[in-house]
């Protein structure tokens, strides 16, 4: 039921009021004695001589990768285990299976060495 | 696999693990180094330069600032090379007090950088327990010389001062909690997976290349090369000591770190057998008034906590002053080896690789 | 179906359920500020120092000090930031940490000793899915991170926030395989009914907890949990020897304070749904039902600490050992659990 979810909303109002509220509030009372040199972003007192984002290592992409078509695999079995005392001998073969199928993506990315850092 | 830009990331000199001022320039491939560049000279002082417009007496004073968390062994350097210079006899009683302050302060020097080390790797308190014994070593100095960090504790010729009464038995006492502390700090990291895993083999570097680099101290002997000036050149009263001189096997980080934790113990045996064996005597030889070597050149080297430290000096024989006061200071030198480590590691690998250098800044800028 | 009558007796509930509500949220914004001493405390008690104790008695009121502290500092965003996103970085997580606690069950059902005609569970949402919200929520948080990172147009900031997002992605996976598992046993997604189906015990003396037939899962959960949540040893995106202060090296002032409330949230929420999935929640001898919070809060407690023992005593791991950690040990072993898990359901009946 969708009303279930409504305290939940509320939740999240009241939180992002108050991180709101808090940070407008301490806006008010800190003090701003700025100049140029505090606008610099941090890179351990030295002026940055490139820009942050630049283009950056394939490897965190491949991640992402991997993560979204692992997690969609985990997604599936959250349905399964709850009806896991329906389906049973039926359920456990079935999951099997589809690991099975899994374990040779896993075991492909692997080899193929999507799962090397350095 | 795919061809990306390098990102350049300045590392230091405002870092909170580049042990001082160091800044590394890194070239990074998402976070594997490909190069580093090391930058040095924000603590520059010109002490060299400043030396040579100080008498020698007042040159002492100096050089405690340069390794400041061995300032002891800075001074007995520097003390015994104008010794040398000038040829003098320095009593046995003050070579054995000086032996046992040299060890005192390999020891708290050991325990900045093993709280340091593990603290970059992440293990904030061995950090906390290390400084605690660090803190009985300083109380020690306290009492023998007033300071605490710069101690300007010793003088050519010998001693300023004798040991006060019952400082060998507290000397001793320190040794004893020492070697019980010692077991705890490798409880928390020798064997520990973590530690392990981010020790072995980051930065291995063979004996032969080492010896090239110029590395000396632990570094050199992680390597697996038994250099040491206390054994090769015996200074102070180690000719008389017994010790063993630990090395490493593979030359990576854990073997250097085992191969401090080892100088531990043997600097506590020596601290033992010099305590013990404390002879009477004068503390000081015959040193002329006015302290004016005789026209030549001298270099003399002694173990510090880091490694070979040397002082080149020359007099002119007319002034008060040295005519050229040159340093081999083994944080710069070892400092060298610092590019050729890091390259192929990653970022956390280069905190834990400028740890296992052991580098402080003072001395490597003077 | 619909009456005024019934409203009107259901106004009490209301009420009462709004109080909640706030209550849990103080109490959550509480724990933050009692984390915080906690792990200082604790953190002081393993260094064999005093830890706070100038301000208030024994210095419980560091935490306001340090709050007001920051309330006062300086807001700074570099030059070259993103306005908007750099703003909306710290809403983010901290609404996303707070969000997350609203599905988790803190005790069992209560009249307050009679004071309501019906009785009030109490959570703060009683939803049926609630693991799968958990899970949708623990998500988001990776959002401010990620955003906080990229926005401040920092080198140190993006490198932790590129590490963070791929860690914390990376550990969702076992994560969500050590819930899985424990989903088999308890045929259900509603948290309240997990914990209830923990309820009792084995031969007269063993809880019949999870946590000792999932002894697997437990640790799984644990070590997925403080990648999660950014702890040590796996504390990379903050690393601060490393990358100084990661994702929120950039933030001042309370931008700064709310990843650090976030941070501290997100603990207590891990391991108050541990406590959940795998430590019984409320239940617990001696104590009535309606005291069942007691149990939890001391079983939360105790996770917490177990966290902050980990912080204080271990190295940090390195970021690709922590990866490979992740993918090639964590995962594998979280899937063969929850295989062996069904297979244990089905031919030992559970």
């Amino acid at each position: 039921m969708l009303s279930d979810y409504i305290p939940i909303a509320i939740f999240v109002v009241v939180a992002t009021g108050f991180a709101l509220f808090t940070l407008i509030f301490a806006s008010l009372l800190h003090s701003e004695k700025y100049n140029k040199v505090k606008f610099e972003p941090y890179e351990c007192g030295i002026e940055p001589t490139t820009d942050a984002r630049d283009r950056y290592s394939i490897r965190y992409f491949l991640v992402a990768m991997l993560f979204v078509i692992f997690d969609v695999e985990t997604v599936f079995m959250f349905p399964w285990a709850v009806i896991f005392d329906k389906l049973l001998l039926f359920g456990l073969i079935e999951m099997l299976v589809f690991i099975l199928i899994l374990v040779v993506g896993y075991y492909y990315a692997w080899q193929k060495g999507a799962l090397e850092w350095a | 696999m795919f061809d990306t830009n390098e990102l350049v990331l300045n590392m230091g000199p405002q870092h909170p693990s580049t042990h001082g001022v160091l800044r590394v320039v890194l070239r990074l491939d998402g976070e594997k180094v490909v190069d580093a560049d090391v930058v040095i000279g924000y603590l520059h002082r010109g002490i060299e330069k400043l030396c040579e417009n100080r008498n020698w007496t007042q040159i002492i004073l100096l050089t405690d600032r340069m390794d400041y968390v061995a300032a002891a062994t800075n001074n007995v350097g520097y003390c015994e090379t104008v010794e040398k210079l000038m040829s003098l006899e320095v009593p046995r009683r003050a070579r054995y007090v000086r032996t046992i302050l040299c060890e005192l302060q390999r020891i708290a020097s050991h325990c900045l950088w093993i709280g340091t080390h593990a603290m970059d790797i992440g293990a904030m308190t061995v950090f906390l327990y290390a400084f605690r014994e660090r803190e009985l070593i300083l109380d020690l100095f306290e009492e023998f010389c007033g300071a605490r960090l710069t101690y300007n504790s010793m003088r050519i010729g010998g001693l300023p001062l004798d040991i006060p009464p019952g400082w060998d038995g507290k000397v001793l006492e320190f040794c004893k909690i020492m070697s019980s502390k010692i077991e705890e700090y490798e409880e928390l990291l020798t064997h520990n997976r973590i530690w392990l895993e981010r020790t072995k083999g980051i930065g291995v570097i063979s004996g032969s290349e080492a010896v090239a680099l110029g590395l000396s101290g632990p570094p050199l002997r992680g390597s697996g090369v038994p250099r040491d000036v206390r054994k090769d050149e015996p200074y102070a009263a180690y000719d008389e000591m017994e010790f063993e001189v630990p090395i490493g096997a593979s030359g990576d980080t854990y073997d250097r770190y085992l191969v401090r934790i080892e100088e531990f113990r043997q600097a506590l045996r020596i601290i033992r057998q010099a305590t013990e064996g404390l002879p009477e005597g004068p503390i000081v030889g015959k040193v002329p008034r006015l302290i004016k070597p005789p026209a030549g050149e001298t270099y003399h080297a002694i173990e510090s906590p880091k490694g070979e430290l040397g002082y080149f000096i020359v007099s002119d024989g007319k002034s008060t002053n040295p005519y050229r006061f040159r340093v081999r200071p083994p944080s710069f030198c070892n400092l060298q080896g610092l590019r050729r480590l890091v390259k192929g590691h990653l970022v956390a690998d280069v905190v834990a690789l400028i740890g296992s250098l052991d580098v402080v800044l003072g001395e490597v800028d003077r | 179906m619909f009456s005024w009558l019934h409203l009107y007796r259901m106004i009490p509930l209301l009420i009462a359920q709004i109080v909640l509500t706030l209550f849990v949220f103080f109490m959550l914004l509480n724990s933050a500020a009692v984390m915080v001493y906690f792990e200082r405390k604790v953190a002081a008690m393993l260094q064999q120092r005093l830890g706070p104790y100038l301000v208030g008695p024994r210095g419980l009121l560091q935490p306001v000090a340090d709050v007001i502290k920051l309330m006062f500092k300086e807001e700074l965003r570099p030059r070259a930031a993103d306005p908007l996103l750099f703003a909306l970085a710290p809403i983010i997580s901290a609404a996303a940490a707070f969000a997350a606690f609203a599905v988790v069950p803190f005790g069992a059902e209560t009249t307050f000793f009679g004071l309501l005609s019906d009785p009030l569970r109490l959570q703060v949402a009683d939803v049926n899915v609630a693991v799968l919200v958990i899970f949708a929520i623990a998500s988001m948080s990776v959002y401010g991170i990620v955003l906080a990172g990229w926005s401040s147009n920092s080198k140190y900031s993006l490198l932790g926030s590129l590490r963070a997002s791929a860690q914390m992605i990376s550990y969702e996976l076992s994560y969500g395989l050590a819930l899985a598992s424990v989903l088999v046993m308890a045929n259900s997604l509603s948290l309240t009914d997990i914990v209830n189906r923990q309820a009792g015990v084995w031969f007269h003396v063993i809880p019949r907890w999870f946590l000792f037939v999932q002894p697997l899962g437990f640790l799984i959960y644990l070590t997925a949990g403080i990648a999660e949540t950014n702890r040590a040893p796996f504390d990379f995106p903050e690393a601060e020897q490393e990358l100084v202060a990661g994702y929120h090296t950039e933030y001042s002032s309370m931008s700064f304070a709310m990843f650090f409330l976030a941070e501290y949230i997100n603990m207590v929420t891990v391991s108050a749904v541990a406590t959940d999935l795998f430590l019984g929640g409320w239940h617990g001898p001696f104590l009535p039902e309606s005291l069942g919070w007691i149990w939890f809060l001391l079983k939360v407690t105790a996770i917490l600490f177990f966290y902050v023992w980990m912080r204080w005593t271990l190295p940090r791991y390195r970021y690709d050992q922590l990866m490979h950690f992740g993918w090639r040990v964590l995962l594998p072993l979280a899937v063969v659990n929850l295989l062996a898990t069904a297979a244990g359901v089905l031919y030992f009946d559970l």
